[in-house]
């Protein structure tokens, strides 16, 4: 008789996943104590490699974004503003549209620059991919950039604090990152708001509180500067308190620039 | 001779490309995807690039939550793989 063969109902190495756990802790160990150990080299070496890729995709998607590859709608609206604007020569137009974008972003920047001391820094990273509400911008230490420095958009907007500096790259934390708590302060009334991530915060505060949507909010530990805007306000008839919902009235995702701020 | 097949590596590209440019459930729903099929470790250099690019602290004390996140969701989706999900 024939032996039959039946295929294993074992995964590979599941008896082995334990013994290889601790030999990837170790591996983890290692890398965090050496990058720990050598003044966090390893964390800026990755930090630089990731703001190149970063810059690698955000230049992708402007000249994705500015209309070579755009969808059929986009494309079909960018070219009745072409036809208006020049007639001609699309392909070239859609680079030019791109680069006016960023000549409107730095003379944004110039204006900002000369009502106060800083300086305007490249975001390095999705500000939607940190699960703990950091980014990174493109200046470290190299360039002045210390722990504690405050970081605004281009419109002088608070968007956070940088909490670690390697040489040419930045850690940001954002103000309203999840799980922060910030006070903050509206029409002359603090109050303590809990952030919920993606520049969003909420609070409670005393029903008879004067505090209507629209309502710029400051956080005064930290800076002089707008921290957000009062979104949404929900009273309860049963309740002694009203919940305030709090948001940065700029495009987190769309950010290229910010603007750096001394201690 | 082991060879990852085309599912893991497309996976596995995903999700690092994730880590870098997604937003970070879309990198850990890629990485729950191929730990409930794989025994996916090369999720784990995910999560460390995720926590040396992201974590805000720099203190030896500042826990390394999406390494560790890495780590157990390997090791606990082991026995449910290993029992429903073999093919």
């Amino acid at each position: 008789m024939k032996p039959r063969f039946y295929r294993s109902v074992r995964p590979e190495g599941s008896g082995n996943v334990f013994r290889s756990m601790l030999v990837y802790a170790l591996f983890v160990l290692i890398i965090f104590a050496t990058d720990y150990f050598s003044g966090s080299i390893i964390r800026s070496y990755v930090r630089s490699g990731s703001a190149s890729v970063q810059s690698l995709g955000a230049s992708a998607y402007s000249v994705f974004d500015s209309g070579y590859f755009a969808s059929h709608s986009s494309l079909v609206r960018e070219n009745q503003e072409l036809r208006e604007e020049l007639r001609s020569r699309i392909d070239r137009d859609a680079l030019v549209s791109s680069l006016d974008d960023e000549l409107a972003l730095l003379k944004s920047a110039l204006q900002t620059s000369e009502n106060s001391e800083g300086r305007t820094v490249p975001v390095r990273s999705s500000l939607r991919s940190s699960p703990f509400g950091t980014f990174l911008i493109g200046a470290g230490s190299a360039e002045g950039v210390q722990i504690g420095d405050r970081v605004h958009t281009l419109q002088g907007l608070l968007l956070g604090t940088v909490v670690s500096v390697s040489n040419d790259t930045a850690s940001v934390k954002m103000l309203f990152s999840a799980e922060s708590e910030q006070e903050v302060v509206t029409n002359d009334i603090a109050f303590r708001a809990f952030g919920r991530g993606a520049g969003r915060a909420r609070a409670e505060v005393n029903r008879d509180a004067r505090i209507s949507e629209g309502d710029v909010v400051y956080a005064p530990e930290i800076s002089e500067a707008p921290a957000g805007v009062v979104g949404k306000v929900e009273t309860d008839v049963s309740s002694a308190l009203k919940v305030v919902h709090i948001h940065l009235p700029v495009e987190l995702t769309t950010l290229r620039y910010v603007y750096v701020v001394s201690e | 001779m082991w060879f990852p097949n085309n599912t893991r590596i497309l996976l596995f590209s995903l999700a690092a490309f994730g880590a870098v440019f997604f937003p970070w459930w879309v990198t850990l729903l890629l990485a729950i995807t191929l730990v409930a099929r794989y025994q996916a470790w090369e999720i784990v250099p995910i999560g460390m690039y995720i926590d040396l690019v992201s974590l805000p602290s720099e203190s030896m004390l500042s826990v390394p939550y999406a390494t560790l996140l890495a780590l157990l969701l390997v090791v606990l989706f082991e026995p449910f793989r290993r029992h429903l999900l073999i093919t």
